[in-house]
């Protein structure tokens, strides 16, 4: 259904209103966007300027208030709920600013997390998982759990986590916001190896200047406006 | 399974917060687990109370001597053809362990100027000490089943009739009755020893003879019935259809039918426990569905974050069943271990218990743990915690993702 020239995201007129009470706050205003396949984009703009709002959207996490997203060729601004989880679960990895790795989980089971209802048996699972962690170069840290790893370290899991099912494209909402700058760099650093390497887009939201350089394409919002 | 091992995890995590819960839980499943165990007891010790007080196994007889009355003494005996008969097959069956026939009768018993009523069981003493160790217990005297085969005209009539006549053990009685011809007979007998029950409206008319004296005082070869003690109260249904194809004329009564007591405590004591059992069902209920609750806002960010990974949000709630499963499961294991030691602990105890209504003596607190009710108990205490984690979790569809994810 997506040749390669068309669009992996494609956002039309798409708006996000929140009511609070009397308040109304346009977080986004008919924001035009289309994403290429394979490409490390970064969205920036300055606190409180629509980028998670941006994100949770073309993540399916929440609906626009008017316009419509269409994801690989797939309208998906009006999916149900178990729709719109389906969506996530084949075609979309999220890496997220505080990791959210499961505390209970190991490495290499928060990975394999990711693998579940992708009907693969145990052992293809596992060996799937510990696949990804070598690529993100944590093979020796596999059975560590979340709290015996560093913060650029559990990033990396993070981020197998959300490869590991080779989505076609990863929301990642400011994730280097709590590492330090040589983590940070590194982290990024990764992301875009990974994306050209399996041809997977990545939506990377941030206000750091030092990360923007590294970046295929930005965007830029401000006040819920978006300039490409 | 993911979502077990999650589920374990969790409990594993989360065991030093949840000790409350689980306080809750073992102290509920205790106090159920003590409350039956007293039934159990109480309930055993009634029946065998009743079957070995007296009213046997089973009871043989005409139907109109259990339900009709007799115009005429023994007008609904057994004739001495059925006596000898019931006593054959008795002694050839190998289930029945004890056939004693007895016979009811009434009377004026009479010292000296005092004549007082009395009501008689006519009895083979030595059979009816093998039913019951405590046949007849006497607080004077001895009991007729000391009495060799000659000694016929011995009696041991209750506490509060020898107190009126003003009798003890040795004295000579005269009783009175009105034979199965119409007329009127009298022996002459001795006190051999003097009974209590317990309850005194009983003690006040009880007479205890061996059988041949009722029957020359009564100028009969009848019984009024046949008691039956078998080797094992459940074969209880098979002998009395067998008895009852034996003897179509007769009625055969289990000892249930015939005291119809045991039945009303059994339900009254259940009906008393189930409200009780609810009580308590619902103050583990409430506390676990609370910590599930608590557990879940806690846990917000992961099912947000599992969530947006797609994974179903099933799955996510089969792992809070399984986590209180987990909790239901281990808190009434303990439960029960604890019960075995409280039980155990009852019972060596020797708590002394007041006499229930109707009786004048006490008697020492006995509780029976048994298996398959913990088993029950057990299952309700799981039951009731994934119950309870069902309605705590039923809203994880509802969770606001954008809020959750970050935290
Ligand atoms: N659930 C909500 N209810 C009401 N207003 C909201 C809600 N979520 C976001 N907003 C508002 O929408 C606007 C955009 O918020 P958003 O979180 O997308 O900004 P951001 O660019 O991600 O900011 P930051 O860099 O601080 O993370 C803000 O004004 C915010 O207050
Ligand atoms: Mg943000």
């Amino acid at each position: 259904m997506c040749s390669h020239s068309e669009a992996v995201v494609m956002c039309r007129q798409m708006s996000k209103r929140y009511r609070k009470g009397e308040l109304v706050i346009d977080a986004l205003k008919q924001v035009e966007l289309s994403l290429d396949k394979g490409q490390l984009i970064a969205v920036s703009g300055p606190s409180g300027s629509g980028k998670s709002t941006l994100l949770n959207l073309i993540g399916l996490l929440d609906q626009p208030s008017a316009g419509t997203i269409e994801l690989f060729g797939k309208r998906c601004e009006s999916l149900n709920r178990a729709e719109r989880q389906r969506m996530r679960r084949k075609y979309l990895g999220f890496i997220f600013q505080n990791f959210n790795l499961l505390p209970v989980l190991n490495a290499v089971e928060n990975v394999e997390l990711s693998l579940y209802g992708h009907a693969l048996s145990k052992e293809k699972m596992r060996e799937t998982a510990l696949n990804m962690l070598r690529q993100v170069g944590l093979l020796n840290r596999a059975y560590h759990y979340p709290r015996e790893l560093s913060g650029g370290q559990q990033q990396r899991v993070g981020i197998a986590r959300a490869l590991v099912h080779q989505p076609r494209l990863v929301m990642a909402d400011e994730p280097t916001a709590n590492l330090d700058t040589k983590s940070a760099t590194d982290i990024i650093e990764l992301m875009r190896l990974l994306s050209h390497e399996i041809g997977t887009t990545f939506l990377v939201s941030t206000h750091d200047p030092r990360l923007l350089k590294n970046m295929d394409r930005e965007v830029t919002l401000t006040d819920g406006v978006l300039l490409s | 399974m993911i979502w077990f091992t999650l589920a374990w995890r969790n409990f594993i995590r989360n065991t030093r917060k949840s000790y409350f819960t689980l306080l809750i839980i073992v102290v509920g499943t205790v106090a159920c687990s003590i409350g039956i165990a007293y039934m159990s007891a109480t309930f055993m010790l009634v029946k065998e109370g009743t079957i070995r007080g007296g009213a046997g196994h089973l009871q043989i007889a005409s139907t109109d001597w259990f339900d009709g009355y007799e115009e005429s003494t023994l007008q609904h005996g057994l004739s001495p053809d059925l006596v000898r008969s019931i006593e054959q097959i008795s002694t050839a069956h190998p289930d029945i362990q004890l056939a004693m026939p007895r016979i009811r009768f009434q009377g004026l018993i009479s010292h000296g100027d005092a004549s007082l009523v009395f009501i008689g069981d006519a009895v083979h003493a030595k059979l009816e000490r093998q039913l019951s160790q405590a046949f007849v217990s006497t607080v004077e005297g001895v009991g007729l089943e000391y009495l060799n085969a000659e000694q016929v005209y011995y009696v041991v009539i209750g506490s509060e009739l020898a107190r009126l006549l003003g009798v003890r053990p040795g004295d000579d009685i005269t009783l009175m009755a009105v034979t199965v011809h119409g007329g009127i007979n009298a022996v002459d007998a001795t006190i051999a020893g003097i009974s209590s029950s317990g309850n005194p409206d009983i003690d006040k008319m009880q007479l205890y003879a061996p059988l041949e004296l009722a029957q020359s005082l009564l100028l009969t070869d009848k019984v009024s019935k046949f008691v039956l003690l078998l080797e094992d109260a459940q074969r209880i249904p098979s002998v009395q259809a067998e008895l009852i194809a034996s003897f179509p004329e007769l009625t055969v009564r289990t000892w249930q039918e015939l005291s119809p007591f045991y039945a009303q405590m059994v339900a009254l004591y259940t009906r008393q426990f189930i409200v009780f059992g609810i009580i308590i069902g619902l103050v583990v209920a409430l506390t676990t569905g609370n910590a599930m609750l608590m557990n879940l806002f806690e846990r917000k960010q992961e099912l947000a974050t599992m969530s947006s990974m797609g994974l179903p949000e099933r799955g996510i709630q089969a792992s809070y069943l399984f986590e209180s499963a987990f909790l239901g499961i281990s808190a009434g294991a303990l439960g029960l271990l604890l019960s075995v030691a409280a039980c155990e602990l009852i019972n060596l105890a020797s708590i002394d218990m007041p006499p229930p209504p109707g009786r004048s003596e006490g008697y020492t607190l006995f509780v029976l743990f048994d298996a398959f009710p913990s088993l029950l108990l057990w299952g309700a205490v799981i039951l009731l915690c994934v119950l309870a984690a069902a309605f705590a979790t039923n809203r994880i569809n509802k969770l606001q993702l954008v809020e959750a994810i970050n935290g």
